[in-house]
């Protein structure tokens, strides 16, 4: 940042509550609601809300989605995008259909998991961090899924898919083309509805 | 009185030492046209220096004004912009005054200065008719831009 | 529960680096240490925020003391940040090991500091460069390539961000969220990326921005007004008061070669803690304006002709003179600002009432120009304010009433806000509009603006059927009466009157309302907040029509019988006007010599046009400025004068607490400080010795008014007194 920048810009104003446009459909608010009943303080709801947040706004948090969270909490935008930015399951960036999330960790890493890395890469013709062009798969290297046991471990959506090899891969992403299941949506109403009780998601 | 011994004999031995000295190597110079080499280390009048590409290494952090302890040096700090930029990074010496007058030549501020800007160097001839002329401007004190061979460039370009 | 007035606390006995001392129980460790004068280095900890432990720097070993008188030492050293003490205690603050994890953790913070000390602002008065100096490894042995992040990232107009800089101490962002309340800042991402920002980005609107370059242990947030202008080592500080407000917060101005450059706040734990605005740290530079006045000049046609202060008094004198043979008592007027100091307002009020004979002068240009000592003092035992700074941390009510606390009274709502936050003190706020304090009040009360006065009397009507029912609509019967019963419920309540009632048509019946309001309420206490920042000295001062020094009636002749004595003058028995009939008089033609010290009405006063035409009609008017103002150009006379920070003296604050400032600049061209001209005319007509400085101003101050007996200079010091 140059001189000349810091004497120049002005940085816009953080959006006032009127000027929100909240996207929140009438399912959405009604189980913020249901689950904000469940703490004393409103801020405890956060992850859920940025979990029903993720689901609405089609799999990733836009500044919109940070602020629209922020004012159904009430809030500082601050704050709000702080935790937001904190939990790495909280996608910043939109994501493809589903998330392939190859665990890199030690006992991964023993087991292969940057040969499977490699083949991904190859197969889907994508880096790290980058999303086929038809919008289906986003791959990225995530930290220990708690499955060393089965070893290397890829998270897509809401399973584990475990003990990878070249011939597995193939068949779990032609089994993901075709199919509708779990996808980052998916895993968002998962996480959503781990939040309510049976009564609740039954009255809802 | 003794003639030759209390006049005559201290007068020539006074002589002697005198004439040795006429004949021997000159120790006067003829100032102005010709003048002493001074002494490497000697600590004169101040320069700010430049990098080789004609930037200031004065980056006016004022340190040198903090060190200095008859606080003869007036710094003024301003920022770089990309247009006029005078020094790298941010922040650059918009003006910068050294009351020589004051200045007791101590060196202080050369060792205070973080980029090695300041430098006392061999220019002695400081005397000057008011006091006003005394206080030495950041223009007066800058190292002049270095010239650019024209011919150099464009051989070695060639080449 | 709302903090208890008077506790003994409990003594506990610990121990530091072997010293034996008692210390309150719960006090925090690295507090016990200042006590014995125990240096802990700290980054993250400050007195008034609540501690973390984040940055590690203040760690020590400590042990307790078993029955045996043995010590049982911890394993691993604590954080003196949030070890509260407790019987038995030992800590040791210097040991080998401590030294050696001291010098780690340095080392640590400076692998991703940039060290670009040189032009860096905070370099000279840096917490990190002093605790690497005292605590940290002589060399670095970091030679890899250092992170880079963005350098001043401009988050206001005020603030710049510098990321690299940055050791995520958390300060900023704990101040944005304890103490200020917006949390603007927040600590983005985690781990090696962490960073304090705002939302996206977005500009940084707090109120209170300020505050988080000051408390910042580096200069990772930095002034953008004080960008690069000085270095510590170049700067001349100077104990003062803020002038902005009444809240008379203690700052320091810091000059280089007679330039403010910047002001920080001074600690005083009964006033601001350590707080500023906004306002009263970047906004405060009309010293500096460019239409500063700097020399005497009389109107000559339509230009102005400067001229020396001699024939200035002269041709001053010449026209009061005139004024009093052919006019009658009211020939002569005065207004002073409320932004000149007590000394200047008390001479002011003695020039024109012993030298000049007339009691026309005033100071408010609010709608409510009633006698406060009748209307209010009579009934309450105080003219504004029953309460200090500290009393809101023990109400268990605080109503706060036609006040846009954060606009008007900043410091007041950082205090309101620490005793909801900290000690659960509940809140009622009216207001006609949206206003911060709403979003941590029990009950809000929004009625249509001008409708204060039925507000009260619906809360008096509610709180005692006897009173008769106000006749329009009040604004909500549910949330009037939730806060009629929070009232009646809560003894001792505090209720802080804004800006919206001294302006009210009705001031002096909603005023009224209010005494009686805070009459009927058990144990109530009124603040009636007022708006600049010697306004109460202003009325303690007696530049009233109707009321001398101390608040003493002017056709009271005992009282008058003490200031005659010391003026060795009769003194006019009779009230004078009060601002209105003031100009109202000028209107007529009656008054036909104005003098305005310091005062603004063509501006400030709630009916401009009043003002503008009043001063267009008077025969000659005086203006006595440090700028050139919209009323200067009514002057036929202009004198310049100074401003608080050119001169000495002091203000009287909201809560009645009289603070000293200091001289911290030369005054710009001829100007002289109020109290000088003053006492300058006054040598000229009563040919005695005036006062030759403000201490000797305020001595004999301290001998005519018995609320300020103990407000001579020794007896203020640097934190200033409330009087009683």
């Amino acid at each position: 940042m140059n001189g000349q920048a810091i004497r120049l810009t002005v940085r816009p104003r953080p959006p006032r509550p009127e000027e929100l446009t909240l996207r929140f459909s009438e399912r959405a608010i009604k189980e913020l609601e249901t689950i904000l009943r469940h703490y004393p303080d409103r801020k405890s709801a956060m992850l859920p809300a940025l979990w029903i947040a993720q689901r609405e706004y089609g799999g990733y948090l836009p500044p919109e989605a940070i602020a629209e969270v922020a004012y159904r909490l009430g809030r500082s935008y601050a704050e709000v995008e702080g935790v937001a930015t904190f939990y790495t399951m909280y996608n910043k960036q939109p994501v493809g259909k589903y998330m392939l999330e190859v665990c890199t960790n030690l006992s991964c890493m023993l087991c292969g998991a940057y040969r499977i890395l490699e083949y991904l890469q190859q197969k889907l013709g994508i880096q790290l961090g980058e999303t086929t062009p038809d919008g289906l798969f986003t791959l990225t290297e995530v930290e220990c899924l708690n499955n060393c046991g089965d070893a290397p471990v890829m998270q897509v959506g809401d399973i584990y898919c475990r003990q990878l090899t070249p011939e597995k891969i193939d068949a779990i992403l032609e089994q993901l083309r075709n199919g509708d299941e779990h996808t980052v949506l998916q895993l968002a109403e998962v996480e959503v509805q781990l939040h309510l009780s049976e009564q609740e998601r039954a009255s809802l | 009185m003794n003639i030759i011994r209390d006049v005559i004999k201290p007068i020539s031995r006074g002589m002697r030492i005198t004439l040795r000295h006429f004949l021997g190597e000159k120790q006067t110079v003829f100032y102005p046209e010709e003048r002493k080499e001074q002494f490497r280390r000697t600590r004169w009048r101040h320069v700010l220096l430049r990098y080789e590409n004609g930037l200031e290494r004065c980056i006016g952090c004022s340190l040198c004004a903090g060190a200095c302890p008859v606080r003869c040096i007036y710094v003024e700090a301003a920022e770089n912009t990309d247009e006029e930029r005078y020094s790298p990074g941010e922040r650059y010496a918009k003006r910068y005054e050294i009351n020589l007058l004051r200045c007791i030549y101590c060196g202080y501020c050369q060792e205070a200065c973080p980029t090695g800007a300041i430098v006392l160097r061999e220019d002695y001839e400081l005397a000057d008719y008011t006091r006003e002329s005394f206080i030495a401007t950041k223009e007066m004190l800058l190292e002049p831009l270095p010239v650019r061979d024209a011919v150099a460039e464009s051989t070695t370009a060639q080449e | 529960m709302p903090k208890p007035k008077h506790v003994e606390p409990k003594l506990v006995n610990i121990e530091i680096n072997g010293i034996p001392l008692q210390v309150p129980e719960g006090e925090l460790l690295i507090e016990a240490a200042k006590r014995i004068g125990a240096d802990i280095p700290i980054f993250c900890y400050h007195k008034y925020m609540k501690p973390v432990g984040m940055c590690r720097m203040c760690l020590v070993e400590i042990g307790t003391k078993q029955p045996d008188g043995s010590v049982r030492k911890m394993p691993k050293p604590q954080t003196a940040c949030t070890l509260p003490c407790t019987e038995g205690l030992v800590a040791w603050t210097e040991s080998e090991q401590i030294i050696k994890d001291r010098r780690a953790i340095l080392e640590f913070l400076l692998i991703n500091h940039p060290l670009d000390c040189p032009i860096c602002d905070r370099g000279g008065e840096c917490p990190l460069q002093n605790n690497t100096q005292f605590y940290g490894p002589p060399v670095s042995r970091y030679i890899e390539i250092k992170r880079h992040l963005p350098k001043a990232f401009p988050l206001s107009k005020y603030v710049a961000l510098d990321l690299e800089r940055c050791i995520h101490c958390g300060r900023c962002v704990r101040f944005t969220e304890e103490i200020s309340g917006d949390a603007q800042l927040a600590f983005l991402f985690r781990g090696a990326q962490m960073q304090p920002h705002t939302f996206q980005l977005t500009e940084f609107t707090s109120r209170f921005s300020g505050n988080v370059i000051e408390i910042c242990p580096v200069g990772a947030l930095t002034s953008r007004t004080y960008r690069f202008r000085a270095r510590p080592w170049d700067i001349v500080t100077q104990k003062s008061i803020c002038s902005m407000c009444s809240n008379g917060c203690n700052l320091y101005l810091d000059s280089r070669s007679g330039q403010i450059v910047r002001i920080n706040a001074r600690e005083n734990p009964a006033v601001n803690e350590t707080w500023t605005c906004d306002k009263g740290k970047f906004e405060q530079t009309y010293m500096h304006a460019p239409n500063r006045l700097t020399q005497p000049m009389r109107r000559r046609g339509g230009d102005w002709e400067p001229i020396s202060w001699a024939d200035a008094y002269d041709l001053l004198l010449a026209r009061i003179n005139e004024a009093r043979k052919t006019g009658d008592r009211q020939a002569i007027a005065a207004i002073a600002g409320q932004r000149l100091s007590n000394e200047s307002l008390y001479l002011f009020q003695k020039l024109f009432r012993a030298a000049f004979q007339t009691n026309n002068i005033d100071h408010r240009l609010t709608r409510y120009q009633g006698n406060l000592q009748a209307d209010v003092a009579a009934r309450l035992g105080y003219p504004t304010s029953g309460i200090e700074y500290g009393d809101l941390e023990s109400a268990p009510l605080v109503f706060v009433f036609g006040s846009d606390l954060i606009e008007e009274q900043p410091m007041i709502y950082l205090r309101l806000r620490k005793a909801w936050r900290h000690y659960g003190v509940k809140v009622l706020v009216a207001y006609p509009l949206s206003t911060p304090v709403e979003e941590f009040a029990e009950v809000s009360l929004r009625y249509p603006v001008g409708g204060e006065l039925d507000l009260v009397k619906a809360l008096l009507q509610r709180l005692s059927d006897s009173f008769p029912a106000s006749p329009s609509q009040s604004p909500n019967p549910v949330s009037i009466d939730a806060a009629a019963s929070l009232l009646a419920q809560s003894p001792g309540v505090i209720i802080l009157v804004g800006e919206k009632a001294w302006n009210h048509p009705e001031a002096q019946s909603l005023l009224l309302a209010l005494v009686e309001l805070a009459q009927r309420l058990p144990d109530g206490k009124l603040a009636l907040l007022l708006p600049e920042a010697n306004s109460q000295g202003a009325l303690d001062m007696g530049v009233l029509p109707d009321l001398l020094p101390g608040y003493a009636s002017v056709d009271d002749a005992t009282a008058r019988a003490r200031f005659e004595a010391a003026y060795s003058v009769p003194l006019p028995a009779q009230p004078g006007l009060n601002t209105d009939a003031i100009f109202h008089a000028c209107l007529t033609g009656e008054v036909q010599v104005l003098y305005l010290a310091g005062v603004n009405p063509v501006e400030r006063h709630y009916d401009p046009a009043l003002a503008e035409r009043a001063l267009s009609a008077c025969d000659f008017v005086v203006v006595q400025d440090a700028l050139m103002t919209e009323t200067a150009h009514y002057a036929d006379l202009l004198l310049p004068a100074c401003t608080f920070a050119e001169s000495e003296g002091t203000f009287t604050n909201w809560e009645r607490r009289v603070q000293r400032f200091w001289k911290a600049i030369e005054p710009p061209g001829d100007a002289k400080p109020d109290w000088l001209i003053f006492a300058e005319l006054w040598l000229r007509t009563m040919r005695q010795t005036p006062p030759f400085n403000p201490r000797e101003i305020m001595c004999e101050i301290s001998e005519l008014v018995p609320s300020y007996a103990d407000c001579t200079y020794e007896m203020l010091g640097d934190q200033g007194r409330r009087w009683e």
